[in-house]
Order: structure tokens, then C-alpha cells, then sequence
């Protein structure tokens, strides 16, 4: 780079008289805040999209592996409700029994869910965290 | 200043939007006086300017640290003043290519360096030029920036940028003497 050259001296002069206005770094944040704002509504929105297909999905595997052992104690409880209008004492016996039964089966389904729940959740959180770490990196 | 420019770009990616008006005050007058440089009509310099930093401010997670901050923004500069100038569709002197292969790189080397008068046609030969070619002149020649990073920056090898760097010389030669009607 020589400075003496005339091509430095015409570059030089080229829009010497010009200078940014003061409020240019104003208007700039300005700008740069809206546009924060917007990414962190997207960010929000496929977050809510995000915990909307683990529910889905939760719900589908609900539905799908567990669904007839939940219709089965719905009717069973239903059948031993009906035949224990009988009598009183036999209801109750019966509705104790059929609690019971009930009782076990959802623990069952619980048991199995839990997991299942807990497995989507730290998933989900791993992945976001993964994310974040390779988008700090980059 | 480098070492600086890291935490504070740490510090926007990690949320601090605010932090971004301290490197905004640091180079926005060194960026605009190279747009200025580059595009022809100087009212764009301004616009293109908050493009730059908009942009920057956008892709901020993207810079390695391989280049320094100011390097960055250069060439992000160049980028916008070159899809500006596409959009405004802005005319450049075409020059026979004849005419360039035949003149010999001494001569043009030293009518540049010399100080013959008809060289006060050369901001006007300079604005003849297309964006490019200011680009490459400016940040070689008044930048001092090496050519091999002038390269990177316009994604281009390095072999070429030289061989576009002594087309665009020949370019001046040819329109300084085309300005001062003392050519052909």
C-alpha cells in the first residue's frame, strides 16, 4: 500500500466529505431489535410445534399400545356396576372390586408410561441442548 | 481491539443485543467509507451500510474468528454493494478486449505510479469501473489488505484476483486516456 500513489490519493478523495449521520447507530438497534423479536417469536412458535408433536406422539402411543387394556377395565367396571344394582351389599363388595381391578389395571398402564414420558422428555431436552451447543459453536 | 471484539461478539451471541451498538460504533464509519468507495452513487453508500450491519447482526453466529471482525464485515460489504448494483442495474464503459491484451503491464505499471497530468481523469476513470473492480482496488490499494485475503473475500483463487487486479490497472490506463482525449 502505497499512500503516495495516485490511486491512493483518488481513492482517498472518493466520499471524503461523507460521514454517516449521528442517530445512524439508533435507527440501526432499532432495526436489529425487531428483528430479535421476530426470531424469538419464531423460536416460540416452533417450540410450541415442537411440544405439540411430542404430544401427539405421547398420545398416539397411548392410545395405540395401551387403548384396549383401558376400554377393557372401562367395560368391565360398567359390567360389575350394572350387575351390582342387585343388591346394596353386593354393589359395594362389587364396586370395592371392581376399584380394585381398575385400580391395578391403570397402575399397569402408569407404570408403563411413565417411562415412555420420561424418555420423550429428556429426548426432547437433549436435542435442544445439542442444538444450542452447535449453533454457540458455529 | 481484536481480543475485545471477541468478548463483545460473545456476548450478542450469548443475548447481550445491546452490546452489538458498541462494535456498531466501532466500524460503521470504516465500512461506509468503503461502500462509498465501491458503489457509484454515493447516496446508496448509506443504505447498503445498514444492510451490512443488519446482516452481520443476523449471521453474527456464523463468524469463526478465523478473520478479524473488520475483514468480516468487509466482505459482507462487498456482497451487498454487488446485489445492490445488480438490482439498480448500474451501466460500466465497456472496453475492447484487444485493447487490453495488447498493452504491455510496464507501462500501465508506470503511468500509475507517475505523476503525468492526464492522471486528474482518474476518479473518473475510477467511476467508470464496475463495482468489482472498485472493490478489488480498494481493498487492495487503499486497504491494504492482501491480495490473497482479497481473494477470499471475493470468493474467487488468488491467481485470479491478480490477473483481474492488472485487467482492471489496464482498464484505468485505457480510460484515463479515453477521459483526457489523448488515446487513439
Amino acid at each position: 500500500m502505497n499512500k503516495q500513489s495516485p490511486l491512493y490519493k483518488a481513492l482517498e478523495e472518493r466520499g471524503r466529505s461523507r460521514r454517516l449521520p449521528p442517530d445512524f447507530s439508533f435507527e440501526i438497534m432499532n432495526e436489529i431489535r425487531a428483528v430479535e423479536k421476530r426470531r424469538k417469536r419464531r423460536d416460540m412458535w416452533w417450540g410450541i410445534a415442537g411440544y405439540a408433536v411430542a404430544a401427539f406422539v405421547a398420545i398416539f402411543t397411548l392410545v395405540y399400545f395401551f387403548g384396549d387394556m383401558f376400554n377393557e377395565t372401562l367395560h368391565t367396571s360398567a359390567a360389575t356396576f350394572a350387575a351390582s344394582k342387585v343388591s346394596t351389599v353386593q354393589t359395594t363388595t362389587e364396586m370395592i372390586k371392581s376399584f380394585e381391578t381398575s385400580w391395578s389395571s391403570s397402575a399397569d398402564m402408569l407404570t408403563s408410561l411413565l417411562p415412555v414420558s420420561a424418555i420423550l422428555l429428556v429426548l426432547d431436552h437433549y436435542l435442544r441442548k445439542k442444538i444450542a451447543v452447535r449453533y454457540k459453536r458455529q | 481491539m481484536e481480543n475485545n471484539d471477541r468478548h463483545i461478539i460473545r456476548r450478542v451471541i450469548d443475548g447481550s443485543t445491546e452490546s452489538y451498538k458498541i462494535l456498531m460504533d466501532r466500524y460503521s464509519q470504516q465500512v461506509f467509507s468503503l461502500v462509498v468507495k465501491i458503489v457509484s452513487r454515493e447516496d446508496d453508500a448509506e443504505e447498503i451500510t445498514q444492510d451490512v450491519f443488519v446482516n452481520a447482526y443476523r449471521n453474527l453466529e456464523k463468524f469463526d474468528f478465523r478473520s478479524t471482525f473488520s475483514t468480516w464485515l468487509y466482505r459482507i460489504a462487498y456482497n451487498e454493494a454487488v446485489s445492490h448494483t445488480r438490482r439498480k442495474k448500474v451501466e460500466t464503459t465497456p472496453i475492447d478486449e484487444a485493447t487490453l491484451n495488447n498493452l504491455p503491464d510496464a507501462r500501465v505499471d508506470s503511468f500509475l505510479e507517475s505523476d503525468n497530468p492526464r492522471l486528474a481523469a482518474l476518479p473518473e476513470a475510477i467511476e467508470a469501473l464496475s463495482v468489482d473492480e472498485r472493490a478489488l482496488i480498494s481493498f487492495h490499494y487503499f486497504e491494504g489488505i492482501p491480495l490473497k485475503e482479497v481473494a477470499d473475500m471475493m470468493r474467487i483463487g488468488e491467481s485470479a484476483a491478480k490477473v483481474r487486479l492488472m485487467r482492471t490497472r489496464k482498464k484505468l490506463y485505457v480510460l484515463i486516456n479515453k477521459l483526457s482525449g489523448k488515446y487513439e
